[in-house]
């Protein structure tokens, strides 16, 4: 019953028959389109730009988007569906990579004009320009306020120079909405701005090497005097650090769904393995300690699952859910990390061998606590609420 | 702080081994073995064999300096922080030694263990098989005994040094149909008598070694390369597993501790929300539960190497530190990178290869579910069969009436 968050849930109260079709479209896709190439773009480092396209084209990239800007409307549980099932291809990164834009787009949902949103979004969600988020830089990471990268006003346009760092999809991005510096020091200095890769002064860097996410584009960006235009600004000038703020919220609840879906399928891997693999007389699954390191396995990520489904159906009834999705974030990377720790364990040196599905698991596992806010920045957040 | 365990000779070495890890092995070496360009650890026992620093505690005449264990665990920790490869490579003469040393004839100590220990031979041992890793005894290749030769036909994996090395020490069944424990015997097997490479692994870390499987079609070995008396590997597995996990502990502790000074180093410099991070309790308390723990582990570690060099039964002991030692070093490891935060997930610092070796090290040379399968074992054992010379502490109880005690 759990091995798959498509069965068993949906007969219960978060999943309805719009998401199960979701699941439906969102499977054959990943199937067809993703699963089979998944060792090669790891290998590679990247996967093509016309999955997007693909994927847009079928109205993937539009789930939890409004309508008016060509996506299907609002549906939080729809957004968790489309998650999971693409998770299914057993790559982080090609979902991190894919997912780019739903950490790009809800700020200029949020804080854009009219004209911001038509110019901005559409094409995206068609997959047919990439669309990345850009707060960190090397200096500045978990201490978002105090971010160096400066805009400068000057006649039309800012003139941007600092630069960005590990920005996902960074390498090809046709726009970044960037947290740049317009005032004073602190986070009501900062504003955010959409930039295009086409504009004067925009490079980035070869794409960075690490330990897990391989077919996702991580890289740095550089502006030198960077011209933006004003009309580029979202919101008001100072409003960034608020709209980053708000954006963390959703960011934190789809990497919980990464987490507990990378758990899942490597708690099913390990099952199968575990039933396959004989030793000692009989097979792995009929020793104790291996039952019982896959039944820890299995309540962890029951756990993590459900508590993620709880937040996210408040947040979806408008309950401020700042402490718990950080929570949820907490739980689950840990439960990721824990449960592809013991999914390689059970393995044995198979496990350690690049080409089997737990290893990879493994390394993209490791980067769900530190991405999109470091365990310890959400420690602090869950402190702030109850101290 | 823990040279004060060690005698002059014990320390001496232990400085020399890190002058050579600080001096002698080119970062771009290190590089080139993680991005498999090179997948040999020839280059690593060739300078530390030229050095005499393989073998320590082996005899002298057999390439040894004549130390000990202690000496050895305090050199390879030296070692560990080049990472798991380079370890492995330079402890490799250390444990197909010890069959050698211990069982092998005055002809096959000539011949393998003192050009092993001088770097001139590179060592391999076959042991792991493609259908039992941890059933170890379960093992299906096998060497039939015919006119001067034994046949040995079959296929061991994830053999380190299987790319490059002159010659493996290879356990094969000879008695197929007896208990499993008198079942197996074990030889050199040289490169030359035919050992076939059947494909070299992509590894999660520990990467460069070579680790591949090979593949014995008739493979003619003479009959005076059998280590020890046929049928008898048991008693050679046994004693070869000390330093399998002796070594695989004190590199781990290595390892850990590499990553901590990084880390550690880190946080002294990057400042956020105002300050440099290690005033942040969340990062130094890390940094201190780090400390405890490599401390702790290495504590066992020396004890453990203290004890096999009294030549009492060190099994329990040398099981636990390769526990601990190994679970440790990956506590130490993930804790760095989480002070390094993003940064420490990619390649421009080595903490994420080093969290990729260290993960290699609670499978190998036994998993650290067979550790703890040994150690229960020799806990009841000692248990059960203790002389009861210590307090009841049992009938210190609030009421302690025997007739309520049932045991089913």
């Amino acid at each position: 019953m759990i091995l798959c968050a498509s069965q068993g849930h949906e007969a219960f109260e978060y999943f309805n028959e719009t998401h199960r079709l979701i699941r439906e479209t969102v499977r054959r896709f990943v199937q067809k389109e993703i699963t089979p190439f998944v060792e090669e773009w790891e290998e590679r480092g990247g996967f093509p730009r016309e999955l997007y396209s693909k994927a847009g084209s079928i109205g993937i990239l539009g789930i939890n988007y409004p309508e008016e800007y060509g996506g299907s409307g609002p549906d939080l549980f729809g957004k968790i569906a489309q998650i999971e099932e693409l998770m299914e291809c057993g790559s982080g990164g090609v979902v991190a990579g894919l997912g780019s834009l739903d950490i790009a787009l809800p700020p200029i949902l949020a804080l854009g004009t009219e004209e911001q949103k038509s110019s901005f979004i559409p094409e995206v969600l068609r997959g047919e320009r990439i669309a990345a988020l850009a707060i960190t830089e090397p200096d500045v990471g978990s201490d978002v306020a105090n971010i160096k990268t400066r805009a400068v006003k000057r006649g039309d346009h800012y003139v941007v120079n600092g630069s960005k760092a590990f920005i996902t999809s960074g390498c090809r991005a046709d726009q970044i909405t960037a947290a740049v510096r317009t005032g004073g020091e602190g986070y009501r200095g900062i504003s955010l701005l959409v930039i295009e890769s086409g504009a004067q002064g925009y490079s980035v860097s070869n794409p960075l090497k690490k330990m897990g996410w391989w077919a996702s584009d991580t890289c740095l960006i550089y502006f030198e005097n960077c011209i933006v235009p004003l009309g580029n600004l979202l919101g008001r000038e100072g409003d960034g650090f608020y709209g980053i703020m708000k954006n963390f919220q959703m960011e934190r609840l789809h990497l919980s769904v990464m987490a507990y879906s990378t758990a899942r399928l490597a708690l099913r891997e390990s099952i199968r393995y575990a039933k396959e693999r004989s030793a000692f007389g009989g097979h792995l699954s009929d020793i104790q300690v291996i039952r019982h390191k896959i039944a820890d396995m299995a309540t962890l990520v029951e756990a993590a699952t459900e508590f993620t489904y709880r937040v996210a159906v408040k947040m979806e009834g408008g309950l401020d859910q700042t402490k718990e999705v950080s929570m949820a974030k907490n739980f689950s990377s840990h439960v990721a990390e824990r449960v592809t720790y013991e999914a390689v364990q059970i393995h044995g040196g198979y496990g350690y061998m690049r080409g089997y599905l737990v290893e990879r698991l493994f390394r993209d596992a490791r980067v769900l606590s530190i991405g999109g806010g470091t365990k310890e920045i959400m420690k602090e957040i869950i402190a702030k609420h109850i101290l | 702080m823990f040279e004060f365990l060690l005698d002059e000779w014990e320390k001496a070495f232990m400085w020399e081994v890190r002058s050579f890890v600080k001096n002698d092995i080119p970062s771009e070496l290190l590089r080139q073995m993680d991005q498999g360009e090179i997948e040999t650890g020839r280059p690593i026992v060739q300078k530390a064999g030229q050095k005499n620093l393989l073998g320590p505690r082996f005899p002298k005449e057999y390439g040894g300096r004549g130390l000990n264990w202690v000496a050895e665990v305090a050199g390879i920790e030296e070692v560990g922080v080049l990472g798991n490869s380079v370890a492995c490579a330079y402890v490799m003469p250390s444990i197909v030694g010890e069959a050698l040393n211990r069982f092998g004839t005055e002809e096959q100590k000539r011949r393998y263990l003192l050009p092993t220990n001088q770097g001139i031979l590179y060592s391999a041992e076959a042991l792991t098989e493609p259908r039992g890793g941890s059933d170890f005894f379960g093992a299906t290749t096998t060497a039939v005994r015919r006119g001067d030769y034994y046949y040995l036909n079959g296929e061991k994996r994830f053999v380190v040094g299987a790319q490059d090395a002159d010659w493996f020490l290879v356990y094969a069944k000879t008695a197929p149909d007896a208990h499993p424990h008198q079942s197996m015997s074990c030889f050199v097997v040289e490169r030359e008598m035919g050992v076939e490479v059947q494909m070299i692994y992509q590894l999660l870390g520990t990467r460069g070694g070579g680790t591949g499987r090979i593949l014995f079609k008739d493979t003619k070995v003479p009959l005076e390369n059998l280590v020890g008396e046929e049928n008898n590997a048991y008693a050679i597995f046994n004693r070869m597993m000390i330093p399998e996990r002796l070594t695989s502990a004190a590199g781990s502790v290595g390892l850990g501790r590499a990553a901590l000074e990084v880390a550690a180093r880190y946080s002294t410099r990057r400042k956020a929300f105002g300050k440099t991070i290690n005033e942040f309790q969340a990062v130094s308390f890390m940094v201190a539960d780090s400390v405890a723990l490599l401390d702790a582990a290495r504590s066992l570690v020396y004890t453990a190497a203290r004890l096999v060099d009294s030549d009492a039964d060190a099994r329990r002991l040398v099981s636990e530190a390769k526990k601990i030692g190994t679970e440790a070093a990956w506590k130490v490891i993930n804790n760095a990178m989480q002070i390094m935060g993003g940064i420490g997930y990619t390649t421009v610092y080595p903490i994420e290869r080093f969290l990729r070796d260290c993960r290699l090290a609670m499978i190998w040379t036994g998993t650290n579910e067979i550790m703890n399968l040994l150690i229960q074992h020799e806990y009841y054992k000692e248990l059960l069969k203790g002389r009861r010379d210590t307090r009841d502490v049992e009938a210190d109880a609030m009421t302690p009436q025997e007739e309520e005690k049932h045991y089913g």
